[in-house]
């Protein structure tokens, strides 16, 4: 158990002192930062101040702010007195767009399509308010007029519940499954290459001959998964901090939930994949090999991966369902479902139980499989010779 | 004293191990001698427990050895070793620690073997950035780090040039005197030869021949003497001399055999009479030619 531990820490350290971890991980960290932090910069606090000349630009100003959450656009009225001073606003960022009259906008630059659309709608109303008035209807009419029921929008996929990855909830979630994807495939890596390093450097001799084989093994499985978990934390706080700091995007109450439950699937994903990539390292004897042995185990992480954007598009087909329930997919297809709220208590804990089960059975077969292959510094292994190696 | 006790491994159908049986005393530079895949790496894998025997035993002062023991055990693999990326104090801390030691005691044991070894400035270095000699130094002190009890080391000199060869024999003799037991394999038998008090000769996983160097050298119990006598006319002195057998001839002289009871002051009387003796002295074979024999003979069998 002390060897284990010693293993933990130096694999733990060695890999946070690297450059490229580190490296990575301050891109990630400043691409997070950036995807919060420009919408801030760019929109400023997200309201657009709209200078007005005259009573008649002002009323479309005032027609225009009662219709802005439809256009997803916040005004401020700012009035003006005359052009100069509109253009001397406009100069000083003191206003964005300046209304001439019920009909012309004046701006430094262009103004956006929704400020234009939201402007030009505005316009009409007062156009055609106008034209009503003087066509004799009075000012209780033309108001009726305009009180209209709000559209409703029906879906052609309402029954099926298509899953809108635009949806900020389900979008969240998407993104930190995909992180986790990230993650099980590079720490993943990692202990295969770990595995071959020693092999090919002979140290896992040196190694072997103060600790057992299961110990070793279990010292790096551990030590790369620990550091993978606290990445993974750390990513998700900032990110989560971010999201509740910057408010760019509602997340709804169940989001938090499949957000939180990505973690332990971490867990388990990675304790289940680190045994197969160990098992594809311990049978090659140089790291050029080893990107054809993980190969296949890459493409299993792949295939879970489309299945997570299958769940998407069909959350209750018979495919999602079964992807978020064996072993090596429900990793990253579970955490979708549970965020798109169709998968049951019953399934999320069946597919807990099975990963659990399957990693119990993983564990003595990759550390067997380790210690068969890793003294044979020879070629290539096969599976079968490595497990047959005390016959 | 370590105690190898009829190990036998098999790898499939290959019989690496045959029942390989031998001791290394307290205190013994011990070579470990045989052509590449006799089995050697094998033996010294079970003897520091990375590998298992199917059969017999490794014993270590009388006990049978275990991870406890083994811990005390300094091993130092064929060719490499050593984390390529990691700085050689670093790694040998880590080493050290493995093998029990504190943090601190680790921390200071590798300093103290690296500046040993003339590498105090290049400490703090990833070990790929060093020299080759220098690479095999770190390794050397990585065996070292825990100041083991028993030294095991699989081909140490190989791709070492003469000074260095000298520095690490000079180690491994300082080791030895301290008691330390040393088993090292080597291919360069006029190295085993200078340096050993006794070897192991295996081929195909058995054992041939083992022993001290001085008794192996003494030839089976036979006697053989090169005499070059400078006799008038090149005259033969040996015929008519009754005891010895002459198994060859060169400008350095004969290589004379004599038979039990011969008395080697005769042959010499009987040389004199001859002529003028230049040369009289007792030929050991080296251990080159006895390995020579000892495997070639095994082949024909």
């Amino acid at each position: 158990m002390n060897a284990t531990w010693m293993v933990m820490a130096r694999e733990f350290s060695e890999r946070l002192r690297s450059r490229a971890f580190l490296i990575s991980n301050g891109a990630i960290l400043a691409l997070i930062a950036l995807s919060m932090g420009l919408p801030m910069l760019l929109g400023g606090d997200g309201v657009t101040q709209l200078g007005t000349l005259g009573d008649d630009a002002a009323m479309v100003g005032r027609i225009a702010s009662s219709q802005q959450e439809a256009f997803d656009v916040e005004l401020e009225l700012v009035a003006l007195g005359d052009r100069t001073e509109a253009e001397a606003a406009l100069e000083d960022g003191e206003v964005e767009a300046v209304l001439l009259d019920a009909t012309t906008v004046l701006a430094e630059g262009g103004i956006g399509p929704q400020l234009e659309a939201l402007l030009a709608n505005a316009s009409n109303a007062v156009g055609v308010d106008a034209a009503l008035a003087e066509a004799g209807l009075d000012a209780e009419e033309r108001a009726g007029l305009f009180a209209l029921e709000p559209l409703t929008v029906e879906r052609l996929d309402a029954e099926g519940g298509g899953a809108d990855l635009f949806d900020a909830s389900v979008g969240i979630v998407f993104a930190a499954v995909f992180l986790l994807y990230g993650l099980l495939a590079i720490y993943g890596q990692w202990v295969a290459q770990g595995i071959v390093e020693e092999k090919q450097s002979r140290v896992v001799e040196v190694l072997l001959s103060s600790m057992r084989p299961t110990e070793l093994l279990a010292g790096k499985i551990l030590g790369l998964g620990a550091l993978g978990l606290a990445q993974i934390v750390l990513l998700a706080g900032v990110a989560v901090t971010g999201l509740l700091v910057t408010d760019i995007v509602e997340v709804p109450g169940a989001a938090w939930g499949a957000l939180a439950l990505v973690i332990p699937w971490y867990v388990l994903g990675f304790l289940l994949y680190s045994t197969i990539f160990a098992m594809a390292g311990s049978v090659v004897s140089r790291v050029e090999d080893m990107q054809s042995a993980v190969m296949p185990v890459i493409v299993i992480l792949v295939l879970a991966l489309f299945g997570a954007q299958f769940a998407l598009n069909d959350p209750t087909g018979s495919i999602a369902t079964v992807a978020g329930i064996i072993p090596l997919t429900a990793p990253i297809v579970q955490p979708i479902l549970y965020a798109l709220g169709v998968a049951t208590w019953i399934e999320v804990v069946l597919a807990i139980a099975l990963a659990v089960a399957a990693i119990l059975v993983m564990v003595p077969v990759a550390a067997r499989i380790y210690r068969g292959g890793v003294l044979r510094t020879r070629g290539r292994v096969s599976f079968r010779e490595a497990w047959g190696v005390r016959t | 004293m370590l105690e190898l006790d009829r190990l036998t491994r098999r790898f499939g159908d290959l019989v690496a191990l045959d029942e390989l049986s031998f001791s290394v005393e307290r205190g013994q530079m011990f070579g470990f001698v045989g052509s590449n895949g006799a089995g050697k790496t094998t033996a010294m894998r079970i003897v520091m427990g990375i590998d298992d025997a199917d059969a017999g035993q490794v014993r270590w002062a009388g006990e049978p050895a275990d991870r406890r023991m083994r811990s005390r055990f300094g091993y130092m693999p064929e060719e490499r070793g050593l984390y390529p990326k990691t700085p050689a104090r670093r790694q040998l801390t880590y080493l050290a620690r493995l093998h029990g030691l504190d943090r601190t005691t680790a921390a200071e044991r590798a300093g103290q073997w690296l500046e040993r070894f003339g590498l105090g400035e290049r400490m703090d270095d990833a070990v790929e950035k060093l020299s080759l000699g220098n690479q095999q130094r770190v390794q050397l002190a990585a065996a070292l780090v825990h100041e083991p009890e028993l030294l095991v080391l699989d081909e140490p000199f190989s791709g070492l040039d003469p000074v260095g060869v000298d520095a690490l024999s000079e180690v491994l003799l300082e080791r030895a005197r301290d008691g330390v037991p040393v088993v090292f394999s080597s291919h360069q038998l006029e190295l085993v030869e200078r340096l050993c008090d006794a070897v192991a000769i295996i081929d195909g996983g058995r054992l041939v021949a083992a022993g001290r160097v001085a008794d192996l050298r003494s030839t089976n119990g036979r006697s053989l003497f090169r005499i070059r006598v400078d006799a008038p006319d090149h005259v033969d002195w040996t015929v008519g001399l009754a005891g010895i057998t002459v198994h060859g001839r060169d400008a350095d002289g004969d290589i004379v055999e004599l038979h039990d009871g011969t008395d080697d002051q005769d042959v010499l009387a009987a040389a004199q009479a001859a002529g003028r003796v230049r040369a009289f002295g007792e030929v050991r074979p080296t251990l080159t030619e006895l390995y020579r024999e000892v495997v070639q003979q095994k082949g024909e069998a």
